[in-house]
Order: structure tokens, then sequence, then C-alpha cells
């Protein structure tokens, strides 16, 4: 709690300070934490740890997987066959949200208490409506 | 101390209730976001940070921008606009900057003036329009930490709803930054105008905002 409290004062010494620079990149240093989940989350997917890639998902997240594909998570993340998304392009954060985007997927990560998890993967764009996930909360 | 309290009272009581109302605002603040968080499936945060959160900034900036913007437009638009039979208004053949003799500058300035009323140039200038320079630089300045504390709020809510983030350019011509500014203005527009209206038939017995209780509607400008 400490430390995503300590995070939170950063986030917002961003705003009233204002140079270009912050602005342009909307503080996205405060979340680069989101990127490194993000990441971890695909790398265990890639080499079938699904106990661990089941660690990142965000705990709505991880019941909704679960219920609609009637069995625990790791068979059910297992199922769902993601590919491998490539490398990171893009990395967009405000708060508690964070979104990663990599060569083919996009995957929008939350800030909880015990780090940063994955609201949202495998995610596909549609115009001037929500991404479309396939696995999400 | 008690002629200090006495003198000072309106500004030490409408302190006092600004930090209450701003203290009121903040946990009120909290706990609508909470909501919102338990709503999105996400984790609660404690009250010091969202103390520190774009979402209480914002909340706070809209406000302060909108009160400046008032005041602002309000002391520069009473110098040239006029309204009959209001005390808010000057005398209907007073309007303009008017000149050195009845603003005391210059060579006009009593022995009590401010220094930079008497001395001219560029100070007296300065100090001329400085009520409404620094109400317009507060105004700026928290409609900026508005707009960017505003994007940043209002980014963490795309992401929440799987939609992509905006840059902070395409932020300022989104409904979400006009909808928070003019929801203010307008109300800020509204009360100033209704102000300078009903004081012209409505009194307030001792205040200085109106008009002495016997005072014909018709007459401009005279305060109680």
């Amino acid at each position: 709690m400490h430390e995503l409290g300590r995070r939170r004062v950063v986030r917002l010494a961003c705003v009233p300070l204002l140079p270009a620079a912050l602005l342009l990149t909307g503080c996205t240093s405060l979340q680069q934490p989101a990127r490194t989940a993000a990441a971890g989350f695909y790398a265990a997917v890639s080499a079938s740890r699904w106990d661990r890639a089941c660690g990142y998902l965000a705990p709505e997240t991880r019941s909704q997987l679960e219920q609609s594909a009637g069995s625990a998570c790791p068979k059910a993340l297992a199922d769902e066959k993601l590919s491998d998304p490539g490398p990171v392009q893009k990395l967009s954060g405000a708060g508690t949200m964070a979104q990663v985007r990599f060569r083919q997927d996009t995957v929008f990560m939350a800030e909880f208490r015990h780090g940063w998890k994955v609201m949202a993967a495998d995610c596909t764009p549609r115009p001037d409506k929500p991404y479309d996930c396939q696995i999400q909360g | 101390m008690r002629k200090f309290l006495r003198d000072n009272s309106l500004s030490l009581v409408f302190g006092g209730i600004f930090l209450g109302a701003l203290v009121g605002q903040a946990f009120a603040g909290w706990a609508a976001f909470n909501s919102n968080q338990v709503g999105q499936n996400l984790s609660q945060v404690p009250f010091g940070e969202y103390l520190t959160s774009s979402s209480f900034a914002a909340d706070v900036a809209e406000n302060w921008q909108s009160e400046y913007l008032q005041f602002s437009l309000y002391i520069l638009a009473t110098v040239w606009l006029l309204q009959r039979g209001s005390p808010e208004s000057k005398a209907l053949e007073e309007a303009g900057l008017e000149s050195d003799e009845q603003q005391k500058v210059g060579r006009f300035a009593e022995s009590g003036s401010p220094a930079w009323a008497r001395v001219g140039g560029a100070r007296t200038t300065i100090f001329s329009w400085s009520l409404s320079l620094v109400m317009l630089a507060i105004f700026f300045g928290s409609w900026l930490v508005q707009s960017v504390a505003g994007w940043a709020a209002f980014n963490e809510e795309q992401m929440q709803q799987m939609q992509d983030p905006l840059g902070w350019t395409a932020y300022l011509v989104n409904s979400d930054f006009w909808s928070r500014t003019l929801q203010n203005w307008q109300s800020e527009f509204l009360a100033v105008g209704s102000m300078a209206v009903l004081s012209i038939y409505l009194r307030q017995r001792g205040s200085p905002e109106s008009k002495p209780v016997g005072e014909p509607h018709g007459n401009t400008g005279a305060g109680g």
C-alpha cells in the first residue's frame, strides 16, 4: 500500500509541472511496471506456464475466464490458444490504468494493491467502439 | 486580537468555509471514486492517494478556473459595461478607465496611496491593472491544471472501458473537457448576471453589495 501511495504521489507531480515532454508522454514512465507485467504475462503464456500466467490476471478477469470456460484458469487459459503478440510498441497510462500495445495485440492493465494485473487481453480495435477482447473481466 | 478578528472577519470566515468545503469535497469525491472503482471490479484507493489523484485535481481545478474567470470578467466588464439601477454598475456617465484624478494616480495620489499609484510609468500601469492580471493568471493556471488533470482522469476512464486514451491536444477539443468547462461557466455567468439585475429591485440592509433599502430602483451605482 505504501509503495502504491508513493507511486500515485509521483504520478500527480507530473500534473502541475507541465513541461511539454511530460504532456506528450502523459507520465507513462510511472506505468512502466504495467509494461513489465504485460510482457511477463505473455512470456508465461509462450512458455506454457499457465499457473504463472493466471497469476498475472486481474481477479475479475480470472473469474470470468473460468466461468465462461467452465474450467480452472490454467486449462481455460491454455484453451484460448493465445498467439505471440510480438514486441511492445507503445505504452499509455493514466492513474490506475495502462494500455500496452504489442505489434499484434493490445492489453489493458489495471493497478491493484499487489501490482499490475491484466484486465483484458487479446484485444481487437473496433471503429468508434470499445476493443473486443477475448479475455476480459 | 479581537480587533484583528473583527477587522478581517470577512476573509477569515470565507477562508474557513472554503477549507471546510474542500475537505468535504475530498471525502465525498473519495467515496464516489471508490464506488466507481468497485463498479469496474478494480481496487479501492486509500484517502491519501485519492488526494493526489488526477480525478481530485480535475474536480478542484475545474471549479477554481470558473470562479476566477467569473471575477476576472466581472472586474473588467464593469469598467465599460453598465446596468441602470444596479449597485453593481458604475454611474451611467462614468464608463471607462476614468481620469487620473478620479483614480488618484500620479500627481493626484494621496499621502496614503500605494507607492506604485504615485510613481507613474510602467509600474503605475501594471498596478492599475494588477487585480485583473492576477485573477486572469490564476484563471488560466487553474484551467491549464484542469486540462491536464482532466485529461489523465478521462484517459483512466477510457482504458477502464477498453477504449484508446487520447493525447492532450485531442482532449482539449473533446466533449469531456468542454462539458466540465462550460457547466461551470454557465453557472458563474448566471450568478453574476442575476446579481446585477436582482440588486436593482431587491435589498439587503447593511450589505455593501446592496443599495440602501430606501434607494430608488432607478439610481445606479449606489452601494449600501
